[in-house]
């Protein structure tokens, strides 16, 4: 049986342990919108020696490094969508509503060719079919640098994101070195920023993250090639491609294939795989119009009766057609040179004829395909893989909360807890008080015995 | 399960979705299409390029229609004032046939022809909006014209089509020889000219042939004038066909793009009701919490 000396510094202990289970519960009612923060709690000890009361063991954060990993791994996926998304819904505002693009221009040049058909020698069949013709090349050309805007946006897109890689790699080493030199301090504040940085490096890419003994981790990209050993960084560098394009490097090594995932892989994807895509498309459908227009316009006689000259500036390879689609420059001013006529007389329109047919004819492809098809084709496949991009979105969103959900389960703080063990704490402080002042009155009552008043 | 404070007050994504889809659904009602771009439905998108691009064929076959059926009718009346003066001129011609008529009624039979050559000409030489319809494709040239004594034919023998149809095609100009001339020697314009001579010598063998030749000539261009016709019938039934076919492809695209407004309104409304609910939801849970029972 200990001395009521110590039992009056039994008392005193449990205050303080009291006082720190209310500066936890404080702790975690001030970081209640902190983003990445991990709720505390304190841990309470019996004192197993002399005369007993409580001693606080330390406070611990409840994290859990399954849901963690399952949170990191879910983030790439949403956020490369979240990539496609954002380009392919720039994409498609040049591909327009039905009838709007280049379909409709297309349906008016040879709706001016029908007419031409009707009243071939009438110059202002003629104005309209150099009108028409100028219209759909501009058609094209909006259209193509519509693309080409579409991927110069994407690659300032990965070039940003690779400024923010690096800073979150530099950042990640840093609180390397914090937790190899913490040496037994409470390291909980750095970990809770160590999460936030991975989880905002995932979203950028795929990483895998080993963790050392001293807490601090060693970040890598999926291929295996290091962003972050302890304290050292190894930058990702952006360096311009043949077509002015970003391709980044990583010690030594061309990484632009290896990103899949996150926004940089998105972007990546939707830079150099889906809009090439659809502008070889645009172009197949240019150059098929200029060459087959061509071909039956140089067959023709215009009404001075010479030989026909081509109506589009005949574009020498596929690639960049439909950004240089023009009509001739020799027939802008001169509508008399438009070749109408298949025998050289003024009134014959078989040429005219023939053209307006180019409508509906299947020329593309191998001659399988019209060219209203051949831009349906594209609308479609731009609509699905945004439809597709939306959708994949969605349901990777869901994961994502899914798991983060579970893990602020056992992570989160709940308002009612800390206000429940706010409430739990103060009574026990106030318990532990009254204890003491009971061991002080007994105290004081031995004192005036020993006092012999 | 632990409810925690990110949970509680959180929610506001849920807000969020639900505004997304009111402000879509009520876009729907407002612009009563469902096909605003290309990832709203790809598969109907593609559909409906294709559909307008049918219209537009429709509408041009029509405008096209349109615009045949003007000269074709000036052809048609044209055609019937040919053979009206060829009437004209073989009655003149038989009238003086024999050995009876007077040399003033030969003279008077030989002016009447003379005015139909020059009404025949005036006719084979009708020009449409400044083009020549009786010259086959040499729209401006006049088909007759007197070339060192004799009519001859300035025109060639390819007549103008238009598309009026898929696969459908009428002529707008035609070639003037065949209704001249045919299978003759020579055109009937010259015919006249013998025939005039023969009138005024009393050469009953000349009046003969002549009022032979112009038979000839009357019926080629009761046959041209006929098929005429049948372009004329083929334009009425092919734009009836057209009005249909138009009516048919509009009714598909119409499908693919535009919003079923009953459905959208009902969907709007849908939307609306789970929006409020998502805002109700996030005010509550706002609203209550331990600290203030702890008093």
């Amino acid at each position: 049986m200990s001395g009521l000396f110590a039992s009056l510094s039994m008392a005193a202990r449990s205050l303080e342990a009291q006082r720190a289970g209310l500066d936890v519960a404080g702790q975690n009612i001030a970081n209640l919108n902190t983003p990445g923060y991990t709720r505390r709690r304190l841990d309470l000890a019996e004192v197993v020696y002399g005369a007993g009361g409580v001693e606080v063991v330390g406070t611990r954060a409840l994290r859990d490094r399954v849901l963690d990993s399952r949170v990191r791994s879910a983030i790439p996926d949403l956020s490369r969508e979240g990539a496609l998304v954002d380009t392919l819904a720039l994409v498609e505002t040049a591909i327009g509503a039905p009838g709007q693009g280049i379909d409709g221009r297309l349906a008016s040049f040879f709706d001016a060719f029908s007419a031409l058909s009707v009243d071939p020698t009438s110059a202002a069949a003629r104005d309209g079919v150099i009108l028409q013709g100028t219209q759909l090349a501009s058609a094209f050309n909006q259209t193509a640098s519509r693309l080409a805007d579409s991927v110069r946006l994407a690659d300032t897109g990965v070039r940003d994101a690779v400024q923010q890689v690096n800073r979150l790699s530099k950042q990640i080493a840093a609180l390397n070195d914090a937790l190899a030199a913490a040496n037994g301090a409470n390291v909980e504040a750095l970990k809770d920023q160590q999460l936030t940085a991975i989880e905002e490096l995932s979203g950028l890419t795929a990483v895998s993250v080993l963790t050392r003994a001293d807490g601090g981790v060693d970040v890598t990209i999926p291929s295996g090639r290091a962003l972050v050993i302890g304290g050292s960084t190894y930058d990702v560098s952006v360096g311009n491609g043949p077509s002015g394009l970003a391709t980044l490097s990583l010690g030594g090594a061309t990484i632009t294939s290896e990103i899949t995932s996150g926004r940089i892989g998105g972007l990546l994807y939707a830079r150099d795989t889906l809009i090439p895509g659809y502008q070889t498309r645009l172009d197949e459908l240019a150059f098929g119009v200029a060459q087959e227009v061509n071909t039956l316009h140089q067959g023709g006689f215009d009404l001075n009766g010479a030989a026909g000259i081509a109506f589009f500036t005949p574009p020498a390879v596929v690639a960049g057609a439909a950004a240089g689609l023009a009509v001739s420059g020799a027939l802008q001013g001169n509508p008399s040179l438009v070749a109408a006529s298949q025998t050289g007389a003024p009134g014959n329109n078989q040429v005219a004829l023939a053209i307006a047919a180019l409508r509906t004819q299947p020329v593309l492809a191998g001659g399988t395909v019209s060219f209203t098809e051949g831009w349906a084709q594209l609308a479609y496949r731009v609509g699905s893989d945004a439809d597709s991009a939306k959708t994949e979105q969605g349901s990777r969103r869901d994961v994502l909360s899914q798991v983060e959900r579970l893990r602020d389960q056992v992570s989160g703080v709940s308002l009612d807890e800390e206000a429940a063990s706010m409430l739990k704490f103060q009574r026990a402080y106030e318990a532990n008080a009254k204890y003491f002042t009971a061991v002080d009155d007994m105290l004081q009552t031995l004192m005036r015995t020993v006092g012999g008043q | 399960m632990r409810v925690t404070f990110s949970a509680a007050y959180g929610g506001i994504e849920y807000v969020n979705t639900a505004a997304e889809q009111l402000a879509r659904a009520r876009q729907q009602v407002q612009s009563g299409k469902r096909l605003e771009k290309a990832s709203d439905d790809p598969a109907a998108m593609q559909r409906a390029v294709e559909g307008r691009a049918e219209l537009r064929a429709i509408e041009t076959y029509s405008r096209t229609a349109d615009s045949a059926t003007a000269k074709l009718t000036t052809l048609d009346t044209t055609l019937g004032a040919v053979i009206d003066k060829l009437q004209q001129a073989t009655v003149a011609a038989v009238s003086v046939r024999g050995t009876t008529a007077t040399q003033a009624s030969r003279e008077a039979a030989a002016l009447t022809l003379e005015g139909v050559r020059d009404a025949l000409v005036g006719d084979l030489n009708t020009t449409f909006r400044g083009t020549y319809l009786f010259g086959g494709t040499q729209a401006t040239t006049a088909p007759y014209a007197k070339v060192a004594g004799a009519w001859t034919y300035q025109g060639d023998n390819t007549p103008v089509r238009v598309e009026v149809g898929a696969g459908r095609t009428v002529a707008i100009a035609v070639d003037g020889e065949a209704v001249a001339q045919g299978a003759d020697p020579t055109n009937v314009l010259d015919e006249l000219e013998t025939l005039i001579v023969a009138v005024r010598a009393g050469d009953n063998v000349g009046i003969g042939a002549g009022v032979d030749a112009l038979g000839r000539a009357f019926s080629r261009a009761t046959r041209t004038q006929s098929q005429i016709g049948v372009d004329e019938q083929s334009i009425f039934e092919g734009q009836l066909q057209l009005t249909s076919a138009r009516l048919a492809v509009l009714t598909r695209v119409s499908k693919d793009e535009d919003a079923d407004l009953a459905g959208a309104i009902a969907e709007m409304n849908r939307a609306d009701v789970a929006y409020r609910a998502a805002l109700g939801a996030v005010g509550t849970a706002s609203r209550t919490s331990l600290l203030d029972y702890l008093r």
